[in-house]
């Protein structure tokens, strides 16, 4: 293992310590010095939208939705003991997330590190998945499924999703439907495993109040030292659109929830490149939408929306969309409305004075949101598994002019890209 | 595995105002909790909507893009208001929060602005354009519909609505099954004249906690506090949340169109008033079903795969515990026969060594955790504070581990079950 870079960020007061293994493995070890608790992120690239890849062997395989977040379930099960049970004689916190893009699993302990570190590389790079093995939690993520499936915010996103992506992985969350989920096996999970869980593809990232050079002897022998190649994603990505532009669908609600999605026109594939689109488009939807901004005063005194409005923006390499949703009693209304004041705000030039005052807020919530080992830890894994610079968010912030904000306006908000769905209350 | 042995802070720095500090400099973020606590009584719908009419503006930031643009100009400082039941009170809460000293550059002040934005809109509300017009009419009415809205869209998620209707169903008769607004009819009575009314009992008669955490200055507080609290106040005692016990166990099932049945399961019992009983019911909670060390997550989820988490959790100051879980309607007999299968062994075995071992690791572990936390350290210590237990994390830590399976097994005992809710969708 050797060290290859050492970031020093003095406004952030952090430092973090890059290491890679020969075979590819990268870990950031961020000594937060005072703290008592040190937590582990440990991840990769590989999530709810991989469903369809060609292993290094030219095999070709297509996978059930909901795959990634099955195996996730699975290695938490362990070769030999359940890892609840191991995590849990430890005390340590532990969980797991599958996301579109990317599978984590981390703890953090007061206690116990060397231990629950040993077990958390243990886990996710040495399962057992066996058919047996598959079938026992397939109740539990059903219920899982359906426990979202109740859940009005989470079915307008996906209907949404269904009207402006033609790719299948987009339209459906990464706990897979539950049609896909009666028929995952034990084959299918094994192919994600060896296809994704390889060394060039796991990220680590480890905070806490350790030394260095003793943290490295820890973690040489529970790394993996295969070199295994990564399986190849296929091209059916999300980035063809679909666009239905209008769709609607019964549901269990009390008022209509509307969703407006715009498709980005062009997301950088590139992580750093896309981390600084991620902070234009926020301070741009704060511009237009945030509570300083005088075009939702508006917006409100007109009680077009409430504030149930929302409005974000979310990108990877090869998708990217804002969506901003409100529940209201006038679906078109609001529709109309909304996009309108979106014309509006590009229409009009961004007072330079907004722009500053919004820059400062940012650069306080970048600053403060690295509060503790574990916030850390996961901030810095998230930037490896983006693929952007760790803790460059300030620099970036600091580097974006109006001009940027301007542009990303006129580009975002393209009626051409845009869709709506609509979840309406199933009694009127 | 070492514990805070922090003592708080506590002073006193106006008339039925207590301050309690519990700050440290490791931290990036400062926040500042206000908690103006009043008995759950009629005015608590005046209340609540007297908070969302009051962050329209205040008479110095008079509309919420001035309001929001000075709390961004601080550097992102924020702040909340929001009202809440807290056991059998009724909370006003303004919460604040702001980048620590040490992070800002040269000469910038965040703390004592947020803390007077944020405070300025309830001393300082905006008023009535007409004459002797207390708050704007379009304002209120605006957000009196705004509200009725939001309570009518409560039941769009089914899991926070399942568990209000299982505590206004448990306790119907008493304070803790009240609604923090009251009802829809209450809100769309409130006049104008009663927000005032409201505002100003919030001002002079509620008792009055300050909690600093982070890297909040406890000093400025404190300085802050005296003058903005400083007047006569006439602080209403708040009653001790009531006990009762059931004469038997009652089902209740009520439907909503929902895919996933959720089950809530209550228990009375004694609630101990000295450490030791504390942390051996906190660990007969834990082992029932504290986490997934617990015996329900193992029993119900591993086992049986009938529900993707099921967990225990015992009430504060009511002397409630209680089981949830989201389940198939269909296995809701079976599971609850598990819970109560469960809680029988407990009684009538104790735990097992295993499970004293998992319980105390889970326990030690969250306590020596706190020292990361400035919401967990806020939260403990006034939770420890509210409850008489003037404990530290040490203290607490050294009681749990000297628990025997018996105290364990004693706390245990003696649960009386009251009621089965089901939430669940119509057959």
């Amino acid at each position: 293992m050797k060290t290859t870079r050492t970031i020093k960020h003095p406004q952030l007061e952090e430092t973090v310590h890059l290491l890679e293994t020969a075979n590819g493995i990268q870990i950031a070890l961020i000594p937060t010095p005072g703290f008592h608790t040190t937590a582990a992120h440990f991840g990769l690239r590989f999530g709810g939208n991989d469903l369809h890849f060609v292993m290094p062997n030219g095999d070709d395989h297509q996978v059930p939705t909901g795959s990634a977040h099955y195996l996730e379930h699975k290695l938490f099960e362990g070769r030999q003991e359940k890892v609840f049970d191991r995590f849990n004689r430890l005390g340590a916190n532990f969980n797991g997330g599958t996301s579109f893009c990317q599978t984590t699993y981390y703890f953090s302990t007061a206690a116990h590190f060397d231990e629950c570190l040993e077990v958390l590389l243990d886990f996710v790079q040495d399962p057992l998945i066996t058919e047996e093995r598959v079938d026992k939690e397939r109740g539990i993520i059903e219920q899982e499924v359906r426990m979202y499936q109740d859940s009005p915010g989470y079915r307008g996103t996906f209907l949404l999703h269904e009207a402006m992506y033609e790719s299948h992985s987009m339209r459906v969350g990464p706990g897979g439907t539950l049609e896909d989920v009666a028929r995952i096996n034990a084959t299918d999970l094994q192919r994600c495993y060896d296809g994704f869980y390889v060394p060039q593809a796991l990220r680590l990232a480890i905070a806490g109040d350790f030394d260095v050079e003793e943290m490295k002897q820890k973690l040489e022998p529970l790394l993996r030292t295969d070199d295994t190649a990564i399986a190849e994603r296929s091209s059916d990505d999300a980035t063809s659109t679909r666009l239905t532009g209008y769709v609607e669908e019964e549901f269990a609600v009390t008022r209509p929830y509307v969703f407006i999605g715009y498709a980005q026109r062009e997301v950088e594939a590139d992580g750093q490149l896309r981390l600084r689109q991620r902070i234009v488009a926020s301070l741009l939807l704060d511009l237009m939408f945030g509570k300083s901004s005088e075009l939702r005063q508006e917006l409100y005194a007109a009680e077009i929306i409430d504030d149930s409005f929302s409005a974000y923006w979310s990108a990877d390499e090869t998708w990217g969309h804002v969506i901003m949703s409100g529940i209201c009693d006038k679906p078109q209304k609001f529709v109309d409305n909304i996009t309108q004041a979106c014309d509006k705000f590009i229409a009009n030039k961004i007072k330079a004075s907004d722009f500053e005052r919004l820059r400062k807020a940012a650069w306080g919530g970048i600053v403060s949101g690295l509060q503790t080992p574990s916030a850390v830890a996961s901030s810095v894994l998230s930037s490896m598994l983006a693929g952007n610079e760790i803790f460059s968010a300030l620099d970036e912030l600091q580097a974006i002019s109006l001009a940027d904000i301007q542009d990303a306006a006129e580009n975002l908000f393209d009626d051409s890209k845009r869709a709506v769905a609509v979840l309406t209350p199933k009694d009127k | 595995m070492s514990f805070l042995q922090t003592i708080p802070e506590f002073h006193s720095p106006a008339n039925g105002v207590t301050l309690l500090g519990i700050t440290d400099q490791r931290f990036k973020r400062g926040v500042v909790q206000i908690l103006f606590e009043l008995p759950l009584d009629a005015s608590r719908a005046a209340r609540s909507l007297l908070l969302d009419v009051l962050e329209q503006g205040s008479a110095q930031f008079p509309d919420q893009t001035s309001l929001a643009r000075e709390s961004q100009n601080l550097f992102g400082a924020s702040c909340e208001l929001y009202t809440e039941r807290s056991c059998e009170s009724h909370i006003v809460g303004i919460q604040m929060s702001c980048l620590g000293e040490q992070f800002l550059p040269s000469g910038e002040e965040v703390l004592v602005p947020i803390l007077d934005l944020a405070t300025g809109i309830l001393f300082e509300p905006l008023r009535g354009q007409g004459a002797g017009e207390l708050f704007e009419t379009k304002y209120l009415e605006r957000e009196r519909k705004n509200l009725l809205d939001m309570l009518d869209e409560r039941k769009d998620d089914r899991g926070e609505y399942a568990s209000e209707r299982f505590k206004s169903v448990m306790c119907a008769d008493e304070e803790y099954g009240k609604l923090s607004w009251e009802s829809s009819e209450a809100v769309a009575a409130v006049t104008a004249q009663q927000l005032e009314d409201a505002r100003l009992e919030i001002i002079q008669r509620a008792e009055v906690t300050i909690i600093c955490s982070g890297s909040a200055n406890v000093d400025k507080v404190k300085h802050w506090a005296a003058q903005r609290f400083d007047m006569q106040r006439d602080v209403i005692a708040l009653a001790e949340p009531s006990i009762k016990f059931p004469s038997a166990l009652r089902h209740v099932n009520e439907h909503l169109e929902m895919e996933q049945a959720k089950l809530h399961i209550g228990l009375r019992l004694h609630l101990p008033q000295e450490i030791a009983g504390r942390e051996a019911l906190i660990a007969a909670c834990s082992i029932l079903g504290g986490g997934s060390h617990g015996r329900l997550f193992q029993k119900v989820r591993e086992e049986k795969s009938l529900a993707y988490g099921i967990y225990s959790q015992l009430h504060g100051r009511k002397h409630i515990l209680s089981i949830s879980a989201g389940i198939d309607a269909s296995s809701a007999a079976e599971v609850e026969a598990e819970v109560f299968r469960q809680i029988d062994l407990l009684a009538i075995e104790g735990p097992t060594a295993y499970e004293m071992e998992l319980s105390q690791a889970n326990r030690l572990n969250g306590l020596a955790a706190l020292a990361d936390s400035p919401g967990a350290m806020a939260s403990f210590y006034h939770g420890n504070h509210v409850l008489g237990l003037n404990a530290t994390p040490a203290i607490r830590a050294e009681a749990c581990q000297r628990l025997t399976a018996e105290q364990i097994q004693q706390a245990a005992t003696g649960w009386q079950p009251d009621l089965v809710y089901l939430l669940s969708a119509a057959e």
